[in-house]
């Protein structure tokens, strides 16, 4: 469900050469267009909303601090979900560690659109992450990994640090416990 | 993963989708998210910029608005020195832990907070809302070294302001830079002891330096045990320990806090995380 725009699968973007350069309009430009990726898949990966911007504050630092390593082999907007998603895990690993609360998105909040996004998309997008939220945190990294990030087998359990199996074993767990709760809500098996 | 049990349906397909346009994330309104792009622009290239800057990309901005509370209580501190009854007064009424917007007069010209996305979205909006956004004009001045901005103000109030404009700017290790020189330009003073938590703080949140923050906050607890900012020295200290993994040290300092206030807020929070450390231990 990893979904490169038809730009990126077609040739480089040439304001990455100049962001390597320390061009910052053509920075600036990157990182607005990448944003709303990066935004978004910080909310697959944390629970709750209110981490969101603070990570993807972390991940446009970083970005930018990474593009002079970018050599355009692969899409970039992969090898920005690769950055989004270490940094996402490592700040949610240290806070974590601190045991600190997340804040809970008020129950109403995610059956309401915004104006220029498509409803039932970010609707259900919505609802789906309400669901991650229920997740333990190992299957919810695994899940969002692999079925959002597209990282392959392998990379997942390089990723998570685990044997291959145990990161089997926790996305199995994990779309189980999801198409068990959608059941219960939607009677969707 | 060829496993069909492990592959989504077209179900699972409209809802696990990763792109630009729709969600999960709340809606970002586009003032926020060239304020967003912007800090990380100044963030990033003020470190390529500084030699030797080693900051780590912690720019949290709960922290930091966390964190601008604590440099409210400092600015009141300094303005009641100064003669400033009213702000003392509306620090010692607690009022100095809201946004530095309603207290302090350092922080509520700095460019820290940024569009609130509560007018606009859905959001739960986290951050303080669009007074402090960053001007245009503010936006086109000429970057100042942090050495630049502290040789211009030689005064201890002054170069606390020029850091703490530096922090808000997310320049955090020009910011810690400056907090230092306040230390070394005018020991002893409360200015000094304001720039130590500050500067401890950045390090601990921003800098991922708990070790340097613990020196900090000693120190700072160590010549001012009682001081304005001790609850936040106390409670910056035992993070610092935490995130050190000296769990004997950290349960320690936060029996420290509990006996020095045993009826404030942050007191609750340590008697919990002691519960917890002792959980633990069994």
């Amino acid at each position: 469900m990893h979904v490169p725009s038809e730009r990126d699968q077609l040739r480089p973007d040439p304001r990455v050469a100049l962001a390597a350069q320390g061009d910052r309009a053509a920075t600036q430009g990157l990182l607005l267009e990448l944003l709303p990726r990066v935004r978004n898949l910080v909310r697959y990966l944390a629970s709750g909303d209110a981490d969101v911007d603070d990570i993807a504050q972390l991940t446009l630092v970083q970005l930018v601090r990474s593009f002079r390593t970018y050599r355009g082999e692969g899409s970039l907007r992969a090898w920005c979900d690769r950055i989004t998603v270490r940094v996402a895990l490592a700040y949610l690993r240290r806070r974590r560690s601190r045991e600190r609360q997340t804040c809970e998105l008020a129950p109403e909040l995610y059956a309401v659109s915004s104006s220029s996004e498509q409803p039932d998309d970010y609707t259900l997008r919505r609802q789906a992450v309400h669901w991650l939220d229920e997740l333990p945190n190992e299957q919810r990294e695994a899940v969002v990994l692999h079925h959002i990030a597209g990282l392959s087998a392998p990379e997942l359990a390089a990723e998570l640090g685990v044997p291959f199996e145990t990161a089997r074993s926790r996305l199995r767990l994990g779309m189980n416990k999801l198409r068990e709760r959608a059941a219960r809500t939607q009677g969707k098996p | 993963m060829s496993d069909s049990d492990l592959e989504p349906d077209p179900f699972w397909s409209a809802r696990l989708t990763l792109d630009e346009r729709g969600g999960p994330a709340l809606r970002l309104p586009k003032e926020r998210a060239r304020w967003m792009v912007e800090h990380a622009l100044d963030e990033a290239f003020a470190e390529s910029g500084a030699a030797g800057s080693e900051d780590t990309p912690d720019t949290s901005m709960h922290r930091r608005v966390r964190s601008f509370g604590w440099l409210a209580c400092a600015a009141a501190v300094l303005l009641a020195l100064a003669g400033g009854a009213f702000a003392a007064l509306r620090y010692w009424s607690g009022v100095a832990r809201k946004p530095p917007t309603t207290v302090s007069p350092v922080a509520a010209h700095t460019p820290a907070t940024p569009p609130s996305a509560a007018s606009t979205t859905l959001a739960p909006a986290p951050l303080p809302g669009p007074a402090a956004l960053p001007q245009s004009t503010e936006r086109q001045e000429p970057r100042q070294t942090p050495h630049a901005e502290a040789t211009s103000h030689q005064a201890p109030d002054d170069l606390l302001q020029a850091a703490n404009r530096l922090r808000a700017q997310g320049r955090f290790a020009a910011a810690a830079e400056v907090y230092a020189l306040v230390y070394e330009r005018h020991p002893g003073s409360i200015a000094a002891y304001t720039a130590e938590v500050a500067r401890a703080t950045i390090e601990l949140e921003h800098r991922d330096n708990p070790h340097l923050a613990r020196t900090l906050f000693t120190r700072a607890l160590r010549h001012h045990p009682s001081g304005a900012l001790d609850i936040e020295a106390r409670q910056g200290l035992a993070l610092s320990l935490r995130d050190l993994g000296d769990n004997t040290a950290e349960a320690r300092a936060l029996r420290e806090l509990v006996a020095a206030h045993p009826g404030s807020p942050a007191a609750e929070r340590a008697r919990a995380q002691l519960r917890g450390l002792e959980g633990r231990a069994r």
